[in-house]
């Protein structure tokens, strides 16, 4: 069996030509392109420092849409989520309640938007706040 | 203007303040390891593409660049997941051709060259079926001689774990190529 001697001196040889089928200057000039043709600066919300600020309030707006939803729905309906404290509920849990009375709130899509970079504290503060 | 002999830092500080010049001298240091990296990680007749989006997207990020791992090792780290979302992987068993490839020793003859060309085209099949963090640590560390601090850093991974895949890599081409 090969020693790992000759195996890194032949992975050595692995794309060495390569190389030389790449101009260097034509690759700095599409990419110096690109950069420039790029729009100046980021949307506020996409700036990092902000992101997870952004998700908190999409998140705040998306479960706010979903409570006035539910305070629209019969007394019943609500009963039936009121026992149930928010902050226990993890996000597949919250979604699935949601869906089950019918309130259209992609909590899913947000958690996939970003919703995500929470962590399970901002997660239950946020889910505590909306409780009232 | 800068020198081309700045170092990798000076150059990066400069793009980041907005010279163009440090831009384009980081490009041509290090589109030759760059392009020798992702050809034996599956880029093929597209390479100077992959090439082009790995510089574009690490200047555009360039904010994200902590100097933790070296520029060239995260410019990989880069161009690995360039690869990716290309989803070239899915076609990585038949990216590398004997045409793409160095040629062996000319001192050897033809008998000679035809079985390094061959010991080579499997290896880099063997390469392509890789576990991805494996084939990242391994042509790193084989291919560019870098350390595992380097390696651990820009691919998000801790030095021994960096090592456990090294050697994982080398035990399965090992076998691949017996």
């Amino acid at each position: 069996m090969m020693d790992e001697r000759d195996l890194v001196r032949l992975a050595q040889q692995l794309g060495v030509d390569a190389d030389h089928r790449i101009d260097p200057a034509r690759v700095s000039a599409r990419v110096l392109a690109r950069l420039r043709a790029r729009p100046v600066g980021r949307p506020w919300w996409r700036q990092a420092k902000l992101l997870p600020l952004a998700a908190a309030a999409a998140a705040v707006l998306a479960v706010g849409v979903g409570i006035v939803e539910l305070t629209r729905r019969s007394p019943q309906d609500v009963a039936d989520v009121v026992p149930v404290h928010l902050y226990e509920l993890a996000v597949t849990e919250l979604d699935e309640v949601l869906d089950s009375l019918q309130v259209d709130v992609p909590v899913a899509e947000l958690v996939s938007a970003g919703l995500h970079d929470l962590d399970e504290n901002e997660l239950t503060q946020l889910l505590e706040s909306m409780e009232g | 203007m800068e020198a081309r002999g700045d170092s990798d830092a000076d150059l990066v500080a400069a793009w980041r303040q907005g010279n163009q010049g440090a831009a384009t001298a980081l490009v041509e240091r290090h589109t030759p390891p760059l392009a020798r990296f992702l050809a034996a990680a599956g880029a093929r007749e597209d390479l100077e593409d992959v090439v082009q989006e790995t510089f574009f997207r690490a200047f555009d990020r360039i904010e994200s660049f902590r100097g933790r791992s070296s520029f060239r090792t995260w410019l990989f780290a880069i161009g690995s997941n360039v690869l990716k979302d290309l989803g070239r992987r899915r076609k990585r068993a038949n990216v590398l051709s004997i045409e793409d490839r160095d040629m062996p020793d000319a001192r050897h003859g033809p008998e000679e060259q035809a079985e390094a060309r061959e010991l080579l085209e499997r290896l880099g099949q063997a390469v392509a079926q890789l576990p991805a963090m494996q084939r990242n640590v391994f042509l790193m560390r084989a291919q560019q001689g870098a350390d595992y601090a380097d390696i651990a850093a820009a691919l998000g991974t801790s030095e021994g774990a960096a090592r456990v895949h090294y050697h994982h890599a080398v035990k399965r081409l090992k076998v691949a190529l017996a």
